[in-house]
């Protein structure tokens, strides 16, 4: 099974250390920094993508990357907003669209998976 | 489904994570140069690809999915606006050393030595939510805090004005929005404007203006812009040419950012700035939700046509029309508003009509004084979303709580400077300058001071700071404060220019789909075009008295 998790900051590491205990997965992680939290704490070497996923280009990355199902990190921090007045009403909408808009099947993860 | 999965099995690059860039070697196409690799590759040769490719398919895959087709780019470069320093030293001892220096002045003639403190107090607080040393919700906290620490007031006295009726109400505006925003029924009326203007650009920008105005005045009009934004990026992808489609998004995220804006202006609860100078003007005279409504409403109601009219020439956008299929499956998949929707709806009416007509019932039915106010009618919406269970308080995490506290901050100022008589002696110092000025001159000089100043500095503070100026200015120049109050709020509004006037600005900055001269030409003639229209609105209601 072939996942693209996009974001590795807080909720995209526990996602990542959950799936690689399973070997047949295969993952793609894209994330808008190169040295998301997941690379900085060693997880993964590098990111595979570096780019913000949007409403605009999920599914044209998606035809290349052609996976079975997309994770998509809820944080405000992976997408690179800051800390700012409606920062988290805009990354929750944007990833909402991406959903939505997603040919391929989208989950996006819950705060709740933080361990 | 719409993908084959057979094809797409077969053709899955290998695992990537781990990969080196380094080391690779170099694939046959690089070595033997653009110029082969355009042509179809002969039979040994092809073999030799293949197994080049194989090994290195990591880096291959990675570079075909790099590769950029996409002619509209949106939130690929966001700006740090909101990743400033939490705390700058260097900015609060400039705070500090502004108001030593006004302490260690001789008291003023006139002024007492606690309105000394008063005046020292208003300079702290003006430059700190100005400067912005800390993040803005606790350089508010520091005001009164800065007012016990000057003995200008106690603690009881300091905090007083964070109870006030007008904090509540937009408790119950935040509630409103993340109902709103949590069950995508503003996301589902934007829907609705798409497929009603059956594609048309203009009726599609006119729509969409609409809710976005029509909800930011009753609700937190930043979350309402957030919500709308991807929405809008979504719709400029079926504008068929690239250039027109980065053009539309352009029109879309601007016309979405100033009608939140505008919308606000029309309610207390649509602004912060409305709330704090609602709350003070309250202080003088009876001013409740439909005192403010009678001007705002018909200010909207001017604004958002002219909007409407000038942006997209602005961005000389031709005419287009735009493929609705897609919002049309989508309100299909909504289907028919769900309960929670339906719920919201109602509460959403109720609360509108009681704000509106909540006095008139109260005297109608002699309830008890202030029973159907704005601030129990906001109160009990909040009751009902909560009992109801269409909003919990875990889902208000991510509120903008700090708004409060710098409502807070704007009421406290005003109600020392008022307590130690500092807006007296400053208003009897200013009677005699003001006096020489016509009405009409002292309009349009705030007007556009307002709007100059609210580019480069956040609304919510700079109405905190200008509105117990302003009371005092029309004491001093025997104008009704309401005359000089309220079209510098709307003005304040009208942060359109710089990411650093609004946080909806803000939104529209890191989503990279206005460029940053675009952004300030749109916002400079759009905002001007709009004080245009407020000055001689209220010039007309003095000339009539109606203000």
């Amino acid at each position: 099974m072939r996942i693209w998790l996009i974001g590795a900051g807080t909720i995209g590491s526990v996602a990542l250390r959950q799936l690689q205990k399973n070997p047949a997965v295969e993952l793609f992680v894209s994330d808008p920094s190169d040295q998301p939290e997941a690379v900085r704490n060693g997880l993964i070497n590098q990111i595979n993508l570096v780019e913000n996923v949007t409403p605009i280009n999920v599914n044209e990355i998606a035809r290349r990357v052609r996976p079975d199902l997309i994770l998509l990190s809820p944080g405000v921090g992976e997408q690179g907003f800051g800390a700012m007045e409606g920062s988290k009403a805009l990354s929750d909408a944007i990833n909402y669209e991406i959903t939505i808009i997603s040919q391929y099947p989208c989950l996006i993860l819950s705060l709740s998976n933080q361990a | 489904m719409t993908y084959n999965r057979s094809r797409l099995k077969s053709s899955l690059p290998r695992p990537t994570i781990g990969s080196s860039r380094r080391n690779r070697p170099p694939t046959p196409h690089e070595a033997a140069g653009d110029e082969t690799a355009s042509r179809p590759p002969l039979q040994p040769q092809r073999i030799e690809l293949i197994r080049a490719r194989a090994a290195t398919r990591t880096i291959a895959s990675k570079r075909r999915i790099q590769r950029r087709g996409t002619p509209l780019e949106v939130l690929q470069q966001p700006i740090q606006a909101g990743m400033r320093k939490v705390f700058d030293l260097r900015r609060l001892l400039f705070v500090l050393a502004l108001t030593a220096i006004v302490l260690l002045l001789p008291t003023p003639e006139g002024l007492s030595p606690v309105g000394h403190r008063a005046l020292a107090l208003f300079v702290f607080s003006g430059a700190i939510l100005a400067l912005e040393p800390a993040p803005l919700p606790i350089a508010a906290l520091l005001v009164p805090i800065m007012q016990i620490a000057l003995g200008v007031d106690d603690a009881a006295g300091a905090f007083d004005p964070f109870g006030t009726p007008v904090v509540f109400l937009i408790l119950g505006s935040l509630f409103l929005a993340e109902a709103l925003r949590k069950h995508g029924l503003t996301r589902r009326l934007a829907l609705y404007a798409i497929v009603g203007s059956k594609g048309h650009f203009a009726p599609l920008l006119l729509g969409l203006m609409g809710i976005t105005s029509g909800l930011s005045m009753f609700v937190l009009n930043t979350a309402t812009a957030a919500v709308l934004i991807p929405v809008a990026i979504t719709i400029a992808q079926q504008v068929p040419r690239p250039e027109d489609g980065r053009k539309a998004l352009a029109v879309l995220i601007l016309a979405i950012g100033y009608s939140s804006s505008i919308g606000a202006i029309a309610t207390i609860m649509g602004s912060g700035e409305n709330a704090i100078a609602s709350g003070l003007l309250g202080q003088f005279s009876t001013f409740g939700f439909i005192d403010w409504m009678k001007y705002g409403l018909p200010i909207v109601l001017l604004l958002i046509p002219l909007v409407w009219l000038l942006l997209p020439r602005l961005f000389a956008l031709p005419k287009l029309t735009i493929d609705t299929a897609p919002a049309q499956q989508e309100v299909a998949r909504l289907g028919r508003l769900s309960n929670p929707e339906r719920e919201i709806l109602v509460v959403l009416l109720v609360s509108i009509t009681l704000w509106i007509a909540g006095t008139y019932i109260e005297s109608l039915l002699k309830l008890p004084a202030t029973l159907l106010s704005s601030a129990v009618v906001a109160i009990g919406a909040v009751a009902v979303l909560s009992v109801e269970e269409i909003v919990d308080w875990s889902d208000l995490k991510s509120v903008n709580w700090g708004v409060f506290f710098v409502i807070g901050a704007g009421l406290t100022l005003g109600d020392a400077l008022g307590k130690t008589g500092t807006s007296t002696w400053f208003a009897n110092l200013m009677a005699p300058t003001l006096q020489e000025f016509p009405f009409v001159f002292v309009l349009a000089a705030l007007l556009l001071l307002a709007f100059g100043i609210t580019q480069f500095m956040n609304n919510v503070p700079l109405g905190a700071i200008l509105t117990p100026m302003l009371i005092t200015l029309g004491q001093a120049s025997a104008i009704d404060p309401v005359r000089l109050v309220i079209p510098t709020i709307f003005a304040i509004a009208l942060a359109f220019a710089l990411p650093s006037g609004s946080a909806r600005m803000i939104l529209v900055a890191v989503t990279g789909a206005v460029g940053s001269k675009e952004m300030m030409r749109a916002g400079v003639i759009v905002g001007l075009a709009c004080v245009a229209i407020i000055f001689v609105f209220f010039y007309l209601l003095s000339q009539l008295n109606m203000i």
